[in-house]
């Protein structure tokens, strides 16, 4: 073998290679996309099902804004949920439990909040628990 | 070199070039779904809610339903309400409650009404953490 062929031909290994190799990390990349968003779609289904009466979350208000939606953090995992304008509010007041307005819940209160899931994925709050009050616990 | 070495060289090249053009073609595909692919982009949308789903900021997921089937080799129970349905995975340590009792799998029947306590894993997998079988007494009648 001379050297122009072998030139040629580890040129050819080389790009064939790259190119082979390239279009199969896409596809590859690709099918695992669309079995994260099957899987997804598949989970929010069931969420959002008549079979889940709530999915109860648990955490720290990081955020209120005037739309009613909270953002809710714990250990570093946020979530934003829309509460409903007939939601529940309560609060515990010397370990007495009561019903509250919605003006009542500030940032940093520690909070149960009972949701649902949309067929969208977007979390519908229908009841809150102030479990530990930023207010109170300021004063 | 010999005819061997030089065929052997060319396809450890090639394979080296061939896993560099794989990389080149995973990184390049996950790049797109935050600059222009639609799809891609719900995709990362989706896949950190199912991470915030599995979390702890979730404390539980209450799920009500009557039993459709059971399958107590691999642990699954379909649930359903109206024309909704839902599969939930039992453990061994799954708490089943009979009202007065303590059960295991075996002791739900199809057309039992449930309440159960769940988590979502970051599988999607609901797991049933706590079952409470509603209608034990009726339906063991």
């Amino acid at each position: 073998m001379n050297k122009t062929t072998l030139s040629f031909s580890l040129a050819a290994i080389i790009v064939l290679s790259l190119v082979v190799g390239c279009v199969i990390g896409v596809v590859y990349q690709q099918q695992k996309d669309s079995s994260q968003i099957q899987q997804t779609a598949t989970t929010i289904g069931n969420l959002s099902s008549k079979v889940v009466s709530a999915v109860v979350t648990y955490g720290e208000i990081t955020n209120i804004d005037s739309n009613r939606n909270i953002i809710l953090n714990y250990k570093g995992d946020t979530m934003t949920i829309a509460i409903e304008d007939g939601a529940k509010i309560y609060a515990y007041e010397n370990s007495v439990k009561k019903e509250v307005q919605f003006q009542n819940i500030k940032v940093g209160d520690l909070v149960n909040i009972a949701t649902t899931v949309s067929v969208d994925g977007q979390f519908k709050g229908n009841m809150v628990v102030i479990f530990s009050s930023a207010a109170a616990t300021a004063q | 070199m010999s005819k061997i070495s030089l065929i052997v060289l060319s396809i450890a090249l090639g394979l080296v070039i061939f896993v560099i053009g794989g990389g080149m073609g995973i990184v390049y595909q996950s790049q797109i779904p935050a600059s222009t692919d639609k799809n891609s982009s719900i995709n990362s949308d989706c896949s950190s809610l199912i991470n915030v789903l599995s979390s702890d900021l979730v404390s539980i997921i209450n799920i009500y339903g009557k039993v459709t089937s059971i399958n107590i080799e691999n642990g699954y129970i379909a649930l359903s309400l109206g024309d909704n349905n839902l599969v939930v995975k039992v453990k061994d340590n799954t708490r089943i409650s009979l009202l007065t009792e303590m059960g295991t799998i075996r002791d739900i029947k199809t057309g039992d009404y449930l309440s159960v306590m769940a988590k979502l894993l970051s599988d999607g997998t609901i797991e049933a953490k706590s079952i409470s079988v509603s209608s034990f007494l009726k339906s063991s009648k």
